[in-house]
């Protein structure tokens, strides 16, 4: 069975802003993650794939399935938006039960359905909780409970750790990862750690445009030659500021100890600057300001 | 699924504080409005009277009116119906002294007289009452003023009017009221006839259905928009709005469900309160010698009230859909308002294409079968427009849910 969504030089414009740019892309079972600075089209894109949006040109495919079709798209796909809530006075599992409704399961399947996926985001205790009273977090959790209700073969999550805190952060990940064994999940975040920590393959997004598509080794490996690390006083900090992209620093007394993008090397001697194995952050950086930068 | 939710809808809806208010309000009505409901009894040859209907006549309308508005003077309290609703404003002394010269003219009567009329009237009454028994009252004839006979039907209504603009308007002393309250006894036989009618074709129950349905039509103009409005900005209060429209619903089956919950909501108040008068009404028709109709009743809150529940709610859903609560709340307030003053002239036999049509008075069957036509076009009228609003309301969600409404095409 054809488990990829395809965009091909898809536009969506909102009045005269072009929010998605001549967007060409296939995304593949596995976690694929949607990186891009806050503004960049990500959410966008989302809606989009989850039919809440109409392209304004171009052509996607889901599984298959052309993306006009909209009931069938929406029996395929799982989503939880960017601000996920629900009743604030139904408990958990009455908000549960009530979207199981409307993903149209079965009675006999929804308490054995409902029961099993609040397990598995931990929330099997809180299944009388109202949820007014869950955390961030639990309530994030409990989104992706809800995604997963028809057990979709997509799955969408727009900036789902946004919010959280390392803990919960670390552990919604691995959920996402757990899940992405058996369908496609789609990550949009600006947050590069959910991106390293989790996906193979991503999308780079930045004011509509695609700017990169790839794997996280490829993306490393565009940006090899380009990371270099310092120690600078205080005052050549300014200096370096001025010329180079600056991804990293750490304090240590008077001195700075960064990291930075250098495409023009001419400075680089009087830093004394050598050249480093870039992280998932440096490269992302790269790409994002990589016109400017030149 | 769809039946799943149905009820799922019912017990939300039902959990809502503007659902508990709702309630209180049907019982607060009931309790004030529909406790004290005459009977009905089987007139006699003979009887002093045998009730009163409506009259055409000019004199009969300028006797009840000078009657009441002398009433009136003597109490200083004035009844007025500012928007269909019932108030009695007080004078001061000059507008006092204005009545009573009014009430001079028009009657050709001091007011010293007037009074020694109305004393020696009381004093009948009360001999009456010392008699055999307190139904010699009856025999007594019923207090009236008349005008004098100089005085004109157009000069009565010209001096009627300053009257009424001095109450504030909308005063019992308008000229429609002056029509409509205009009461003649019946005869015998118009008595007779009026109750055959109730007892054959009503079977009593038919009669207190109207009554009923004439009160609880005024409240399910306007009441059930609020429940229509708390459901549709429910999604968007809750952020829930994006994750319902991902799911995998039909727009026209999750508005449907949605709209048929509020629908039996805010019916089941009605149907409740609606036992207490049902069964009032089958006793009356036990004591009268015929089995009183609960089907009858139920066939006049499915065909009277119900269509008003459909248009509140359809109306409600959609100009919430279109512009927001507050918008729907406002538009349907307005429109319930220029319905109840549109009828409040006159309150037994008012339909047209009003939204409450008013039928208050217990048996009047005759008026009723006048205007049955008129009801039941205005009825369908009003179930045809619930349909056509609903369908509107489905395309509107359906595009919104597909971000195709507005300029931008931003909804979520």
């Amino acid at each position: 069975m054809d488990t990829k969504i395809v965009l091909e030089d898809v536009c969506k414009d909102y009045g005269n802003k072009r929010a998605l740019n001549h967007i060409d892309l296939t995304i593949e079972s596995g976690m694929f993650g949607l990186l891009g600075p806050n503004g960049a089209g990500k959410t966008t894109m989302m809606k989009v794939l989850t039919s809440l949006l109409p392209k304004t040109s171009g052509k996607i495919t889901m599984c298959g399935i052309p993306i006009e079709k909209s009931k069938e798209i929406r029996s395929m796909v799982g989503y939880l938006p960017q601000e996920f809530s629900m009743y604030g006075t139904m408990s958990v599992y009455e908000g549960m039960d009530y979207l199981a409704v409307l993903s149209g399961i079965q009675k006999g399947q929804r308490r054995e359905r409902i029961m099993e996926l609040l397990k598995k985001v931990n929330l099997d205790d809180c299944a009388k909780k109202k949820i007014k009273a869950l955390s961030g977090g639990m309530k994030r959790r409990m989104g992706i409970a809800q995604a997963l209700i028809h057990n979709p073969r997509v799955l969408i999550v727009d900036e789902p750790t946004a919010g959280l805190d390392p803990e919960e952060r670390v552990r919604f990940r691995n959920l996402l990862c757990e899940v992405a064994q058996e369908r496609i999940v789609l990550l949009s975040t600006h947050i590069v750690g959910d991106i390293e920590a989790t996906c193979e393959k991503i999308a780079i997004l930045k004011e509509g445009n695609l700017l990169y598509d790839g794997t996280v080794t490829q993306l490393l490996e565009g940006a090899r030659e380009v990371i270099f690390q310092a120690e600078v006083s205080r005052i050549e900090l300014e200096k370096v500021k001025s010329h180079y992209f600056v991804t990293g620093m750490v304090s240590q007394g008077q001195k700075v100890q960064i990291r930075f993008i250098a495409e023009d090397r001419q400075w680089l001697p009087f830093l004394n600057a050598e050249k480093c194995a870039p992280n998932v952050e440096d490269a992302y950086l790269y790409f994002i300001h990589k016109k400017e930068m030149r | 699924m769809y039946w799943q939710l149905f009820w799922k809808e019912c017990r939300q809806n039902m959990k809502s504080m503007t659902y508990v208010l709702y309630v209180c309000c049907f019982i607060l009505f009931f309790v004030t409005q529909l406790q004290d409901i005459e009977g009905i009894s089987k007139p006699q040859p003979g009887q002093k009277k045998y009730g009163e209907m409506l009259s055409n006549d000019e004199d009969v309308r300028m006797e009840c009116a000078l009657t009441e508005l002398f009433y009136s003077y003597q109490r200083n309290s004035y009844p007025t119906y500012p928007l269909g609703f019932h108030k009695n404003v007080q004078t001061d002394e000059e507008e006092q002294e204005l009545v009573k010269e009014t009430l001079e003219r028009l009657t050709g009567q001091t007011i010293e007289e007037l009074e020694k009329e109305r004393n020696s009237y009381e004093e009948k009454v009360t001999k009456a009452m010392e008699g055999k028994s307190a139904e010699h009252i009856w025999e007594v004839d019923s207090f009236k003023i008349m005008p004098a006979e100089t005085v004109s039907y157009e000069t009565f209504l010209e001096e009627m009017k300053k009257i009424d603009a001095m109450l504030g308007g909308q005063s019992r002393f308008s000229e429609q009221r002056i029509k409509s309250e205009a009461k003649e006894e019946m005869s015998y036989e118009q008595a007779k006839e009026e109750y055959e009618k109730i007892i054959e074709k009503d079977k009593v129950s038919g009669a207190y259905a109207r009554l009923f349905c004439d009160y609880f039509g005024i409240l399910l103009a306007i009441l059930p928009v609020f429940l229509a409005v708390t459901r549709a900005v429910r999604d968007k209060r809750a952020k829930a709005q994006e994750v319902v429209a991902s799911k995998k619903i039909s727009s026209a089956g999750l508005i449907l469900t949605r709209y048929l919950a509020i629908v039996t909501a805010a019916m089941i108040p009605v149907l409740i309160l609606s036992i207490s008068p049902a069964m009032q009404a089958s006793y009356v028709a036990k004591a009268l010698g015929v089995s009183g109709d609960m089907l009858l009743y139920g066939e006049y809150l499915a065909g009277w009230l119900l269509p008003s529940v459909l248009f509140s709610v359809s109306a409600g859903f959609f100009f919430t859909e279109l512009a927001g609560g507050a918008f729907s709340i406002l538009v349907m307030g307005m429109y319930w308002l220029i319905s109840l003053l549109q009828s409040a002239y006159q309150l037994t036999g008012s339909v047209g294409w009003n939204l409450i049509p008013r039928f208050n008075s217990l048996g009047q069957r005759g008026i009723y079968e006048a205007i049955f036509p008129e009801l039941a076009a205005n009825r369908i009228f009003y179930t045809g427009l619930s349909i056509l609003l609903i369908a509107a309301v489905i395309l509107i969600y359906d595009k919104k849910r597909k971000g195709r409404w507005g300029k931008s095409g931003k909804y979520h």
